[in-house]
């Protein structure tokens, strides 16, 4: 049954990926014309590449504001509790509540930001910063910034209050500093904690789709599409064979940045029975 | 040394406000504009508090558009996911954790390799199969993929919390003549209600927040949830800022309840997905 369930899409899938299509329906074996289709497309490239920057680039911050967060969490005492209700509502709240907030905040004419920047005399005419290509980037990496930081705040929290608190004051007899602790062990320990994160995290930022349909629409031009959008703009026109290869592309993609921190990192899996 | 700890302390209170003005102020914000008249929200310069507050555009949205629709069929949506995803959930992770069958570890990998797969690249399948079967536009097809998506997730959590429960409370039950099934509903899930708790919030946010699958397979008011029902404002030749702002903040309302509510479970919830899975 679970077999079914599982195989059955991601066969149907392959499957569908090699097939052309015509009205929706699986015409004839073509092979991998529809791969070679989708690598020709130059919005796939476009995509393809963003959707690189957007992940990774987003995955870093988060990981620096996250162990931030979780620090500041881990030390903020009585105030632990709702100090961490209010920073696991952003993750609570949908992404596309979050875009719309966002979208308003940053509209060009009438936006809270572009007043103050212009109040605190840091920018002189109303920057645009959904209307081009680096800010609508920049824009959609604050906004799952804002998002998704919580959770990988959460898990480095878990990770940092699983670290014993001896290891700490022994190493404070033996005369490590701020930095020493941290870097001799806080940042060893807290290695599983931290890969995790970044692996679940770029999984889902990957897939992200609500950020860029909701914020920029995927402009201007393709300049802030994802993969994920350009697979339900496809949907839409029926190109049933450029998207199951897509899929596929997606997939792997997927499968390769987990291997790569896999290795990277190398944490023990197999032992867990991980992912 | 004692001037090092102070300044310390308040460097975390300093960076405490910080963070918890960086995540409250977009929802905050957006339930403002909410308040504000229409005239007012598109002023220069912008005010911060509404000068005259309004539940107008909070009304607007249930009388106007048929938000009322996408509210209800989110509220469908989500419960029934919940209860067939921990449904089976449950029963699975019971299985994995306390029984050993011929393929079960190949099984459960494959449960858990199902979740490295992304959502988006299974809009063709389950858009073929919905077609197939003539359920687009119906909230069947978004209960299915939404189980789908979250039952991977599920499984592992609740597998975990399975794991670490002992096996002398289950055999003393069977002694007293419980079937094992019995022995689930009986002993088991009163002692680990707290963590179905979380799979329940987890998996209802989950069901209410979703927009991919929801704006490919429904464009009827009536099948509609309310994430994609969002969107519908820009496909207007005018965004409606204020009426858009009134159903964001409301469609957050009941997660934010939730949150305030249950977060201590949906962070074990959460954590223990991520660390386990």
């Amino acid at each position: 049954m679970i077999f079914a369930i599982v195989i059955f899409p991601l066969g149907y899938l392959v499957v569908s990926s090699i097939y052309g299509w015509s009205f929706g329906r699986m015409a004839e074996f073509v092979g991998l014309k529809n791969y070679i289709n989708v690598f020709q497309d130059p919005d796939f490239l476009t995509v393809f590449k963003n959707t690189l920057v957007f992940s990774l680039v987003s995955s870093c911050i988060e990981l620096l504001l996250g162990l931030g967060i979780a620090s500041l969490l881990d030390r903020s005492g009585k105030f632990e509790g709702t100090l961490r209700i209010i920073v696991v509502m952003p993750f609570m709240v949908s992404m596309v509540a979050g875009s719309v907030s966002f979208k308003w905040i940053l509209n060009a004419e009438f936006g809270i930001v572009n007043y103050s920047l212009i109040k605190l005399g840091l920018i002189r005419s109303l920057v645009n910063w959904l209307g081009s290509p680096m800010l609508g980037m920049l824009a959609c990496i604050t906004v799952i910034t804002w998002h998704t930081t919580p959770f990988v705040a959460l898990i480095l929290l878990a990770g940092l209050k699983s670290i014993p608190r001896d290891l700490y004051e022994v190493s404070e007899l033996d005369g490590a500093g701020m930095y020493q602790k941290f870097l001799f062990i806080t940042l060893p320990l807290l290695k599983p904690a931290i890969f995790v994160s970044l692996l679940i995290r770029t999984m889902y930022s990957l897939r992200n789709f609500p950020i860029p349909y909701v914020l920029t629409g995927g402009g201007p031009g393709n300049s802030t599409k994802l993969m994920a959008m350009l697979l339900q703009e496809k949907k839409i026109q029926l190109l049933f064979g450029y998207n199951s290869a897509l899929s596929i592309i997606m997939v792997i993609v997927t499968l390769i940045i987990v291997w790569a921190y896999v290795k990277g990192l190398r944490v023990e899996l197999i032992g867990k029975g991980k992912i | 040394m004692k001037k090092n700890i102070v300044v310390m302390k308040i460097v975390i209170v300093l960076f405490g406000i910080v963070v918890m003005i960086w995540s409250l102020s977009p929802i905050v914000w957006i339930f403002l504009t909410g308040l504000k008249e229409n005239k007012e929200i598109y002023v220069w310069p912008p005010t911060w508090l509404p000068s005259a507050p309004t539940m107008r555009n909070f009304i607007d949205v249930f009388v106007k558009r048929p938000f009322p629709y996408y509210f209800r069929n989110s509220a469908i949506v989500a419960i029934s996911t919940v209860i067939v995803s921990c449904g089976l959930s449950i029963l699975a992770g019971y299985g994995f954790s306390k029984f050993r069958f011929k393929g079960s570890a190949l099984c459960f990998i494959l449960v858990l390799l199902s979740r490295t797969v992304p959502p988006p690249s299974l809009l063709i399948p389950f858009y073929t199969i919905g077609k197939y079967f003539g359920i687009i536009n119906t909230h069947f097809i978004l209960v299915m993929s939404y189980v789908y998506i979250s039952l991977p997730l599920n499984i592992w959590i609740v597998k975990g919390f399975f794991d670490s429960f002992p096996d002398e409370l289950i055999d003393a039950a069977e002694v007293d003549g419980c079937s094992r099934l019995r022995a689930l509903g009986k002993i088991i899930l009163p002692n680990l209600l707290p963590a179905f708790v979380a799979i329940a919030i987890i998996t209802f946010v989950l069901g209410w927040n979703e927009l991919l699958y929801g704006v490919v397979f429904t464009t009827t008011p009536a099948a509609r949830t309310i994430s994609p029902g969002l969107t519908d404002f820009f496909g207007d030749f005018h965004i409606y800022w204020g009426q858009l702002s009134a159903a964001a903040f409301l469609s957050m309302i009941p997660i934010i309840i939730f949150t305030i509510l249950f977060s201590k479970y949906m962070i074990k919830g959460l954590v223990a997905g991520a660390i386990k899975g």
